[in-house]
């Protein structure tokens, strides 16, 4: 079964923010609609939000809705531009986008790994498969209870399995590594694992998977243009630029980047 | 017979005659690399200055329907990062041009002696960036100013010179100053001032308000400009401007330019972009009957 396997070319669209929810101490959703138009990406595309009177920043679109009328961003403020953002509730703001390739290897059953907002990209990973009625494990881990908050419920829209990780009141206590260390899942249960979050968790796993052909890593660099131009964001080490072959690539294809 | 897409620029043999826009990545050793492995004929540098630019905030660049605004603001790490980008492109076998930015002619000269000692295959002057002030037309605002910089620049160099020009009214006498002062080569064209606004912000999209037009959108303004200065000089001219295609290539070609540069096709086509055109130019010499490049130079102009 195949389905269309379609997106939008790069473009500037107007979206108008409708709804701002505070879902954990650090997680703020942000619903999005494209006016008059539809931004169509696949995972894990990705956009520069621009900030009228502040700066682009890149975010993954966690949540499609409307074949594109709608957008769904999950937001951590941490500089000027994203605390802003998360206060911009029925404004304009600008999109650039969809930005970077899909990257939707087919398999019955898949795990994603999420750190912190990394939760984003793999959000739209479960919206994916789900769709395509794959089964989901999904991991979703943080340094404190409070940081997981309400991100669970939306999780669970497409996974049938979701486990916390945190150092106190989660389901596991510990790290996202350590679900797979410890055996909690077993990673060559599944035909793709997905990862994404802060460098070194990615790092930490991409020195533990067996398979580095199986595993998929959302990988995050300085994003200016967001089109290929620039080159803020090369992989060093690497030809590959994230905005462009990325922002996901087979853990095989960067290993060095990643393990040393 | 063979075909060959050779070409001769500033007396120096290119093996097919694309090369990168300047600006577009060429300013890491990585990138260097990613370029090369494209394909090209040549590397074009990113504009280098004397001290490293931090560039505009983004939103640096607005994609559209037919091509790109962009205001990067000349964002580069400094014409120091010339040694290692030569050093790359000497290790992958490919030709290099340095391009540089200043805002007086004093530091054009300091630029080009520093990029000498690098020992490039070409240096490129930008006077023609539309969206930072004090560079680009700002520093070469006029006939006078472009002739005291290629002067000045020519004087000491001892590699070929290209001058990098935007479209203008005065473009015949701007590119007749550079080649009077030693210039080998005219770059035509660089991007044109525009700006775009969002209609529900009413403001304009780019951090920097203006930027510079480039893609399909400038193209037959790039080949009118080219097919002017070689009708006019007879000139050796590299052409850029919205070439994403070989058919684009070849109007270059045939109004008078020996190489093309492509940027926005880069984003716009994919970076397979550069075989994809040598695969074109090829099936249509093969179809016409032409050998080389050489001989399609400027033939637009006879009658
Ligand atoms: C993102 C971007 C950055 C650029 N930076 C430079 C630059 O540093 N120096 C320069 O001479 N031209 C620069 N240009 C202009 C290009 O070299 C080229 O002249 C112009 O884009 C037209 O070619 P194209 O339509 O193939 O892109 C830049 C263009 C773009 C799109
Ligand atoms: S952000 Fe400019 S090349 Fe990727």
């Amino acid at each position: 079964m195949s389905i269309a396997y379609r997106y939008s070319k790069p473009s500037y669209f107007t979206g108008k923010i409708y709804n701002i929810n505070r879902l954990s101490r650090t997680l703020y959703e942000i619903d999005i609609n494209i006016i008059q138009d539809k931004l169509i990406s696949l995972p894990p595309q990705f956009v520069l939000v621009c900030v009228p009177g502040y700066e682009a920043v890149p975010m993954s679109i966690a949540v499609q809705e409307e074949n594109g009328g709608v957008i769904k961003l999950i937001v951590k403020p941490v500089g000027e531009t994203t605390n802003k953002l998360v206060t911009l509730n029925n404004e304009y703001i600008g999109i650039i986008g969809p930005l970077g390739k899909p990257l939707l290897p087919s398999g019955d059953k898949i795990l994603l790994l999420a750190g912190g907002s990394g939760v984003a990209p793999m959000l739209r990973f479960a919206q994916y498969y789900a769709s395509l009625k794959k089964d989901i494990t999904f991991v979703f881990g943080a340094w404190e209870s409070d940081e997981i908050g309400d991100v669970p419920g939306i999780i669970r829209r497409y996974a049938s399995e979701v486990i916390t990780t945190c150092t106190n009141g989660c389901d596991i206590r510990g790290t996202v590594v350590d679900v797979l260390k410890y055996g909690y899942v077993r990673e060559d249960e599944y035909d793709y694992v997905f990862v994404a979050g802060p460098e070194i968790m990615i790092r930490n796993i991409a020195n533990y998977v067996k398979n580095q052909y199986k595993t998929i890593v959302i990988m995050e660099r300085l994003v200016r243009c967001g089109l290929g131009l620039c080159g803020s964001c090369i992989i060093s080490g690497t030809n590959k630029l994230l905005c462009y072959d990325g922002p996901g690539f087979v853990l095989s294809d960067i290993v060095e980047v990643l393990r040393q | 017979m063979d075909i060959t897409l050779e070409t001769i620029i500033s007396g120096k043999k290119l093996s097919n005659p694309l090369m990168n826009a300047s600006g577009i990545l060429g300013d890491a050793p990585d990138a260097i690399r990613l370029l090369n492995s494209m394909g090209f004929g040549c590397i074009v540098t990113k504009t280098l200055t004397l001290r490293p630019r931090e560039g505009y905030r983004p939103p640096i660049i607005v994609p559209l329907d037919y091509g790109l605004i962009n205001a990067v603001g000349l964002a580069n790490p400094g014409i120091r990062i010339g040694a290692e980008l030569v050093f790359a492109a000497r290790n992958n076998g490919i030709p290099i041009a340095l391009s540089i930015g200043g805002k007086t002619s004093k530091e054009f000269i300091e630029l080009a002696t520093i990029a000498m000692e690098y020992d490039p295959d070409f240096i490129e002057l930008n006077l023609s960036c539309p969206h930072t002030p004090g560079y680009g037309i700002d520093a070469a605002k006029t006939v006078k100013a472009i002739k005291d910089i290629v002067c000045s620049v020519a004087s000491i160099a001892s590699i070929p010179i290209w001058a990098k020009l935007s479209f203008s009214r005065n473009l015949v006498s701007e590119a007749e100053a550079a080649l009077s002062c030693g210039a080998s080569t005219i770059v035509l064209i660089n991007t044109i001032p525009a700006m775009v606004i969002d209609p529900y912000i009413k403001t304009p999209i780019l951090s920097h308000g203006w930027g510079g037009l480039s893609g399909p959108a400038i193209h037959p303004i790039a080949v009118y400009s080219v097919y002017r200065v070689y009708e006019e000089l007879n000139a050796e001219i590299i052409g850029v401007g919205g070439a994403e295609t070989w058919r684009d290539v070849i109007e270059f070609i045939l109004a008078g330019a020996s190489a093309v540069q492509i940027g926005t096709g880069l984003i716009r086509k994919g970076h397979n972009i550069v075989r994809e055109i040598i695969h074109g130019i090829k099936s249509y010499m093969r179809e016409i009957g032409a050998k080389s490049i050489h001989e399609l130079i400027g033939i637009a102009h006879k009658k």
